[in-house]
């Protein structure tokens, strides 16, 4: 926490002091003070928006991480399914979001379940990739010790496998909460009216650069926030490697 | 045959192989052997000859090409859930306790009796490490915990692949007394693969020394009947040690092992 408060306000100062000794102009790079008493003074619109980014972001990782868990527990329950399914997830992940995101808002609308979904597709993939590793490299010797007190296959899979990959899902839970913010911003920036990226490409659109860097610092904290609170709880219960 | 020896592991014609880097390795081939019930039956030879397949192949946990195993005049199948391995990786969960470790096969049976498990907990030493988890165990203490795991299993076939490897001398020596006493009580039948000759002398009834590629056995050894009625105490031990006829014993067995290996090699 301290560290992280160092490191912030080193920049801060770094970023302030050139900002004035290069006598930047505003709309190209504005000051830190500049981009805090923008904060200030739009704080009321930008929690509005934030919220609207935050249930985003949320929806995003709740929906995408059953979509990734249950797609990691059919891959891994069988071959032959790994074979017809996984080609289709590497072609869903090689199409840019960018791209994806104009039509998925001309399919979904400009509301919330547009930048919802593009999240999801973002998020699912790192989480069924790490959780299906995991569940395939359980140590054999762990199941040689589940069979040889003759537990059945169901008890192997809920007593051994599941919490022996668990640290594999976390892995990918903590890499959806770094990304699942860029689905719901890329959303917003292609279309709808409410949102940090809206909010952006509004204040860019009339040159009001330290508008965009306040929603910026804003989505900054709440993409480390989210982190942080995930790390914290996974490493809680799911302490073991 | 009479009733005992029908009960006894007899394992009938056990071919078992496996493919390294495209050259099929036979590691059994027509395996005939016969473990008595209720006996403490050791197997030493080399490394990598096929003792631990062997092993895996009694518990159920890879299928022999061909060849028969019954128990108590069973199938394998009929009687697995009464056959458990200890091995020399105690393999133990990490994400649960010791308690839980131990409990694992039982934790969902409404039978258990808990106060058995207690007192299994606190005959094998582990009374006040029950809630640590295994990082925060030695090698000795995380032994204990499979050793008990498997006993609260209640085998009648109890399977051991070098259980006392990874152990210090001392730690080895109190836990194989333990553990022989467990087994003496209980009368279970044991089959212990191990690479200590004179581990397999002091705890076996019967020593059985092993060919190499294909394993099978060359010789059966019984110790002298004046070690036969010794107490499983760590005294007792120490005084098969000392002990002129055991010290005899050990060098038949030692001087067979390297004779078959010299022959073999």
């Amino acid at each position: 926490m301290i560290r992280g408060i160092l490191i912030a306000t080193t920049i801060f100062v770094i970023w302030e002091i050139s900002c004035s000794f290069f006598n930047l102009p505003v709309f190209m790079l504005p000051p830190p003070s500049k981009v805090f008493s923008s904060i200030y003074i739009n704080w009321d619109e930008l929690i509005v928006h934030a919220s609207y980014t935050l249930v985003e972001i949320l929806a995003s990782i709740a929906i995408g991480s059953l979509i990734g868990i249950k797609t990691a527990l059919i891959i891994s329950s069988s071959v032959t399914l790994k074979r017809w399914i996984m080609p289709i997830l590497l072609a869903s992940q090689s199409i840019p979001v960018f791209a994806l995101a104009p039509l998925l808002i001309l399919w979904l609308g400009y509301g919330m379940i547009s930048k919802i979904v593009i999240g999801v597709l973002i998020v699912f993939f790192p989480i069924t990739s790490n959780f299906t590793d995991a569940l395939n490299k359980v140590p054999q010797e762990l199941i040689d010790a589940g069979k040889t007190l003759n537990l059945s296959k169901i008890q192997l899979f809920w007593k051994i496998k599941i919490p022996s990959s668990l640290p594999g899902l976390c892995s990918g839970l903590r890499v959806a909460a770094c990304f699942a913010p860029i689905g719901a911003v890329v959303g917003e920036w292609i279309g709808g009216s409410t949102g940090l990226g809206s909010f952006m490409i509004y204040s860019n659109a009339r040159l009001q650069t330290d508008n965009m860097f306040a929603a910026l610092l804003i989505l900054i904290f709440m993409t480390i926030t989210i982190y942080k609170i995930t790390d914290y709880v996974l490493s809680r219960y799911v302490w073991w490697k | 045959m009479n009733k005992d020896q029908i009960s006894d592991l007899i394992l009938k014609n056990i071919s078992f192989s496996y493919y390294e880097k495209n050259n099929k390795k036979i590691i059994l081939d027509n395996f005939n052997c016969k473990i008595k019930k209720g006996k403490f039956t050791s197997i030493i030879g080399p490394s990598g000859t096929g003792k631990t397949s062997l092993l895996k192949l009694i518990a159920g946990l890879i299928e022999p090409e061909k060849g028969e195993i019954k128990f108590e005049n069973q199938t394998l199948k009929k009687v697995i859930n009464q056959i458990t391995l200890i091995q020399q990786n105690p393999s133990l969960m990490p994400w649960l306790n010791v308690y839980d470790n131990i409990i694992l096969a039982n934790s969902n049976n409404k039978k258990t009796n808990y106060k058995n498990v207690d007192k299994l907990i606190k005959d094998i030493g582990l009374g006040e490490f029950s809630a640590y988890f295994p990082h925060k165990l030695s090698g000795g203490l995380l032994q204990r915990v499979a050793i008990a795991r498997a006993l609260l299993f209640y085998p009648s076939l109890l399977l051991l692949d070098e259980p006392f490897a990874a152990l210090d001398n001392l730690s080895r020596e109190i836990i194989s007394t333990e553990l022989v006493s467990i087994i003496k009580k209980n009368s279970l039948t044991v089959l212990m693969v191990t690479h200590s000759i004179e581990e397999a002398a002091l705890l076996s009834d019967e020593v059985l020394v092993t060919g190499i590629e294909p394993l099978r056995v060359i010789k059966k050894f019984n110790p002298p009947k004046s070690l036969n009625n010794q107490s499983w105490s760590n005294l007792g031990l120490r005084k098969s040690l000392q002990d002129k006829s055991f010290n005899g014993y050990l060098k038949s067995i030692r001087d067979t092992s390297y004779s078959i290996l010299q022959k073999e090699k």
